[in-house]
């Protein structure tokens, strides 16, 4: 099987170079495109794997005062400069930072002071993207029905492409100010736990 | 026996245990163990004159199968794999606030009908335990992972107010290096003249909880079983104790969403 699929990539290669050997410019310029867009995958993915890495039993980071879950924000807009752990993609709603906390929360101190910040674009209520199936059960999988999303979990670039360049950019807004309004579930879950809980909008 | 094993591989561990008297096994479906370890089991009823009642088997409901909802199911498959009528303990792998009540009433259904022992509840930490003060039928067994950079002495506390086997998984944090270079280890280890890993068991023992060890190495089940041949001073414990600072590998809500 793997002597097939290594034998049908050096022919679509092939079939990408030729052309481009021969100074076929159209082809050029699709080639450089998948190029770009393999890149571009590749860096939304890994930044994406680097933010799930400290919830492994291979990792030491455990008891953090802050847990921040949302958009790309910049801690410093938050006032957090060190003991936080961060889980942001462009574009994530609050009920995807609400199921993100659900499956994250045991990573803060739960010996008191934990601080939660959601960091939503005003508006953007529901729904959920490849990158925040690394964070979430099987289970959770199941009950929203995010299987077929699941699927392309390895391949951001091809079904959210904007959100994938910005993730690779690791592109951060600094348009942000802190709400009031907090969301009922989040509060009376974070409060149940002993955790104080921020939310900033733009 | 929390991956996945041949016969092969476990007869040897397994054998090794009986022979030096111990004789519980604990698994889950997720382990992908509970055929082998049946397997196993049934050869050493054969080749050591064993009977059913000299070992203890004990598997877990697990989260997907707490979704699915007919528990029942479930463990008559578990039955069918360890080749047994009835299973010594079974504990739900991991508390889903959603599916908790309706999982726990089944279980306790099952204890009723004689083909569990004893009931259990895995993963949990005081704030579950206090609402399970509440309930009609408590749990014999609660097993959570504990190891001296996670003491837990609230829920020690609980478990022998309530008379529950406290059981602690992961005992030795798979050796982290903070227990692996603790001078303090070496030195009390040293004392003894025993291993690090040895007196960390003894710690658990000495401190009420079941220490649950994996391992594939019949030499590790015989240094493990020799924790009986030496006791900690009240000192030794206090100290080893002082290891804590609340270290734990496995994120409770990262396996149970929700926690």
């Amino acid at each position: 099987m793997k002597k097939k699929a290594a034998l049908a990539l050096i022919v679509i290669l092939m079939i990408a170079v030729l052309p481009v050997c021969a100074g076929n410019v159209f082809a050029l310029s699709v080639w450089i495109a998948a190029a770009a867009m393999m890149v571009t995958n590749l860096l939304a993915v890994l930044r994406n794997r680097r933010q799930s890495a400290p919830f492994s039993p291979q990792s030491e980071i455990r008891n953090v005062h802050t847990l921040i879950i949302g958009d790309m924000i910049d801690p410093e807009i938050t006032g957090t400069t060190t003991d936080f752990v961060q889980i942001s993609a462009p574009g994530r709603s609050l009920q995807s930072c609400y199921e993100i906390l659900r499956h994250t929360h045991s990573i803060l101190d739960d010996k008191g002071g934990a601080c939660v910040i959601f960091a939503v674009k005003e508006g953007n209520d529901e729904g959920f993207s490849v990158f925040d199936l690394p964070f979430f059960h099987t289970i959770t999988i199941r009950k929203y029905g995010l299987g077929k999303l699941n699927r392309f979990r390895k391949f951001p670039a091809l079904i959210c492409p904007v959100r994938a360049i910005l993730m690779a950019l690791g592109a951060k807004s600094r348009n942000y100010r802190e709400s009031s309004a907090l969301p009922d579930e989040a509060l009376s879950f974070c409060h149940e736990r002993g955790y104080s809980l921020r939310i900033f909008l733009r | 026996m929390s991956s996945p094993k041949t016969y092969g591989e476990l007869k040897p561990v397994i054998f090794s245990a009986l022979k030096e008297g111990i004789n519980r096994f604990d698994t889950a479906p997720s382990y992908r163990t509970e055929g082998v370890i049946g397997d196993v089991l049934k050869s050493a009823e054969n080749e050591l004159g064993l009977s059913r009642k000299d070992y203890w088997i004990q598997t877990k409901i697990d989260a997907w199968q707490m979704t699915e909802g007919n528990i029942r199911k479930h463990f008559d498959d578990a039955l069918e794999k360890f080749g047994t009528e009835y299973v010594d303990a079974l504990l739900v792998h991991w508390p889903v606030p959603e599916k908790m009540s309706d999982t726990w009433t089944q279980v306790a259904g099952l204890k009723s009908s004689g083909l569990v022992r004893f009931t259990g509840i895995c993963n949990v930490r005081m704030r579950q335990l206090e609402s399970i003060a509440g309930w009609d039928e408590l749990p014999d067994i609660i097993q959570i992972e504990r190891s001296p950079l996670r003491v837990c002495a609230d829920e020690e506390e609980f478990c022998r107010r309530n008379g529950i086997e406290l059981q602690a998984y992961s005992p030795l944090c798979k050796m982290d290096h903070r227990l692996r270079d603790s001078a303090l280890l070496h030195d009390i280890a040293a004392r003894h003249g025993v291993s690090i890993g040895q007196a960390v068991m003894r710690w658990h023992v000495e401190t009420g909880a079941v220490p649950i060890f994996a391992t594939t190495k019949p030499g590790r089940v015989r240094e493990y079983s020799a924790v009986t041949d030496f006791s900690l001073d009240d000192a030794d414990i206090a100290e080893i104790s002082t290891l804590d600072c609340n270290h734990k590998m496995y994120l409770e809500s990262f396996a149970c969403p929700g926690f």
